[in-house]
């Protein structure tokens, strides 16, 4: 997932990249209530009979479940923030908090969109400058990274630099909303 | 710092050389193949105890083991098969396949992936271990009633260590295999949208969570009464043997749909590719799985309307019993319909989806002959229930596993296997399978006990049927390994849509899949999911 904010203070542009999850985190939530409700109700019934030992492995099998559908839906907040102002590109990576910063001038940066040697590998994208390159939007498709190029296209580089201000609204088919 | 010059590593990346690529692996494709060979190997061990058992009794009196030794043999043979040859033959299918159908990278945890595999062969090392101890392997049948289960020798704390590690396996593929489909769909995947396969492994996934706990309480119950002074199973200490029975069939009855429900997903995917039709009623086969595993959960106790129970309690596992097979019926007439008016061809995952068809109804309709409690002592502990079951798991669940794999290998290896060869393997193994299951009816009727080395007099024609045909049947299984082997080796080349009519996410990728698919979400609007 790509949106876009504009914002109207500083006429910075920022774009957020997510990856896609198929199940929100209530769903998940509500898949694991439902699931632990059916395993808890047998085992207590056997609970009540006599046959304790049951509850204890019914506890385990939900707590790994647990575990497992909370650590595939944490990937929902991976995120990655590029921050473009009028001198400098900001790039933020990380887990519901920013973890890695790297931050670039944006005349002396371009933008890659490397075509994979086989049409069955992804293409590439990232920002280079002065011989640092950080790649963006791993876990986005094929045509959603080429929009995501052709927008920050539009402000990074030595183009953008001399025509002095931002470039203007990005191209269609990208979520965006101004901030 | 360049994360570029990474990334193009693993664009590149491929199979690690060597053999501890398939220790450390944790592709799902890799994890998927191991769990296949190690099915078959299984199929073998499995096999062979079952012909010993078969040879045995090819006529009356003691022939070739003694009868303790047989029983180790059916109580080995069933516990095999069905924890070492059916569920890790179909945790190998949803591995290698339901990342691919539904578009999604690998498996939600691989590591996870790969622990849950290689517990597999240390467990069944512990269990087989136990027939070279004092005492022999398990004998007690493969359902290990108390407190007949407590008189194994010293193989029976290896036996419990083997099920809880079993089980452990089971439930961490299930986990995997829910977060998977749950969190790795692709945009526009929605659930009513996924193939037939991936939403029964999706209902399966649920009831391994919801049965295994059952069984490792049931087996830890049994291990704390013979080494910690417990009387869960002990009337003698106020405990009930009788509710060993019921636990374990709590588990034991999902478990029979843990082990049919993912062939129904496959006939569900080979059907409508050979017939080149969509399948028919889609929804309604999905609904009918969701029944089919509700109601397995409540019906257990017709495996025990001998053992005493309350008039109510007989009629109402009678009544619950009968009605699995409405939707069941709801799924068979839907794999008729798709094939009524087909453009049908007959290759050879076909032929063995019409037999899937066809036999798994014989098993079902005896099965709902044994559903009458009021028959049901009749037929119970005969050989009908044994033509029953193995009508259910070898034809039913056994064939699913056989016929996915004609129908994924193009896929798998990018090369086709032998036709003819494939259709001589099937035409063995249906008719000798017949031969060994159908007359078990009959004598299961006449009133032949099962799990006995020796039988009467009366019973030795039929029993020799069974024996020709288990190792005529046995015997043809060694074709289809060489089928397999010859087909990695080498064939004929595999296009990416390797069956005209086959359509879904997993036969727009390249034939052999390459090691790594989908790395990033595919457009599914874009990918034509059905014929239609």
């Amino acid at each position: 997932m790509v949106a876009t904010h504009y914002d109207e203070k500083d006429g910075s542009w920022r774009l957020i990249l997510r990856p896609n999850i198929a199940l929100s985190w209530r769903q998940t939530m509500l898949f694991l209530w439902c699931t632990a409700g059916f395993c808890f109700f047998f085992a207590g019934v056997f609970a009540l009979l006599g046959l304790w030992l049951i509850l204890p492995f019914a506890g385990l099998d939900v707590g790994l479940l647990a575990w497992a559908l909370i650590t595939t839906a944490q990937r929902a907040y991976d995120t990655e923030v590029v921050h473009v102002s009028d001198s400098r590109i900001e790039i933020d990576k990380g887990r519901r908090r920013p973890e890695h910063h790297w931050s670039f001038d944006r005349v002396w940066s371009e933008v890659i969109l490397a075509m994979p040697g086989h049409p069955w590998y992804p293409t590439l994208l990232a920002v280079r400058s002065r011989g640092e390159q950080v790649e963006l939007g791993k876990f986005l498709a094929d045509d959603e990274r080429a929009r995501v190029a052709g927008e920050l296209r539009r402000w990074i580089g030595p183009m953008a630099g001399l025509g002095g201000g931002m470039a203007t609204a990005p191209e269609d088919g990208v979520a965006r909303r101004k901030a | 710092m360049s994360t570029v010059a990474h990334a193009e590593e693993a664009h590149h990346h491929g199979p690690e050389p060597g053999l501890l690529r398939w220790v450390f692996t944790t592709n799902h494709k890799d994890i998927g193949t191991l769990y296949l060979f190690f099915s078959l190997l299984m199929f073998f061990v499995g096999g062979t105890m079952a012909l010993i058992v078969r040879a045995e009794l090819f006529v009356p009196g003691l022939q070739l083991v003694d009868p303790y030794f047989f029983n180790q043999m059916t109580t080995l043979h069933g516990l095999v098969m069905i924890f070492g040859a059916i569920m890790p033959g179909f945790v190998g299918l949803a591995n290698w396949q339901v990342p691919l159908m539904l578009g999604a990278p690998d498996m939600a945890l691989p590591r996870l992936n790969n622990w849950s595999f290689w517990i597999l062969p240390f467990a069944f090392t512990l269990l087989l271990s136990g027939l070279f101890m004092p005492g022999g392997g398990l004998a007690g049948g493969w359902t290990m009633y108390a407190p007949l289960f407590l008189q194994t020798g010293q193989a029976f704390p290896f036996a419990i260590f083997a099920v809880h590690l079993l089980g452990m396996s089971s439930i961490l593929g299930a986990i995997n295999i829910i977060s998977t489909i749950l969190n790795m769909r692709p945009p526009s995947m929605t659930l009513m949208r996924m193939p037939l396969f991936v939403w029964t492994w999706f209902i399966t996934a649920f009831l391994l969570l919801l049965a295994m706990p059952v069984l490792a309480g049931a087996v830890t119950m049994a291990l704390t009464d013979q080494f910690f002074g417990t009387f869960f199973f002990s009337s003698a200490g106020g405990g009930s043997p009788i509710m060993f029975q019921h636990i374990f069939w709590f588990f034991g009855h999902p478990e029979v749909y843990i082990m049919i429900l993912p062939a129904f997903g496959i006939a569900s995917q080979i059907i409508p590719t050979f017939a080149r039709k969509p399948l028919f009623g889609y929804a309604s086969m999905v609904y009918a799985t969701a029944s089919i595993a509700f109601l397995s959960c409540i019906v257990y106790a017709h495996h025990m309307f001998t053992v005493g129970m309350p008039l109510a309690g007989e009629l109402y596992f009678t009544y619950a019993t009968m009605l699995i097979s409405v939707p069941t019926g709801v799924k068979v007439f839907n794999w008729v319909a798709t094939m009524w008016k087909g453009s049908m061809t007959f290759e050879t995952p076909m032929l063995w989806a019409i037999s899937f068809v066809i036999l798994f109804t014989i098993g079902g309709f005896t099965g709902l002959m044994m559903a009458i409690s009021s028959i049901d002592f009749h037929y119970h502990e005969t050989y009908f229930i044994v033509a029953h079951f193995h009508y259910v798991l070898v034809t039913g669940a056994a064939f699913g596993i056989i016929g996915a794999v004609y129908y994924w290998i193009p896929k798998w290896t990018g090369n086709m296997y032998d036709e003819h060869l494939g259709k001589i393997h099937f035409w063995l193994s249906n008719i000798f399978v017949n031969l060994l299951y159908f007359p078990q009816h009959f004598t299961g009727l006449a009133g032949m006990p099962r799990r006995i080395p020796d039988y009467a007099v009366q019973f030795t024609e039929w029993n020799m049927g069974s024996t020709i045909g288990a190792f005529g049947f046995g015997f043809s299984q060694l074709l289809f390994l060489y089928i397999i082997i010859t087909t990695v080796r080498g064939g004929e080349k595999a296009k990416a849509r390797s069956w005209e009519g086959a359509y879904g996410m997993e036969w727009e990728v390249p034939s052999p899949a390459p090691y790594h698919t989908f790395a990033t979400p595919p457009d599914v609007d874009k990918v034509r999911l059905t014929i239609s």
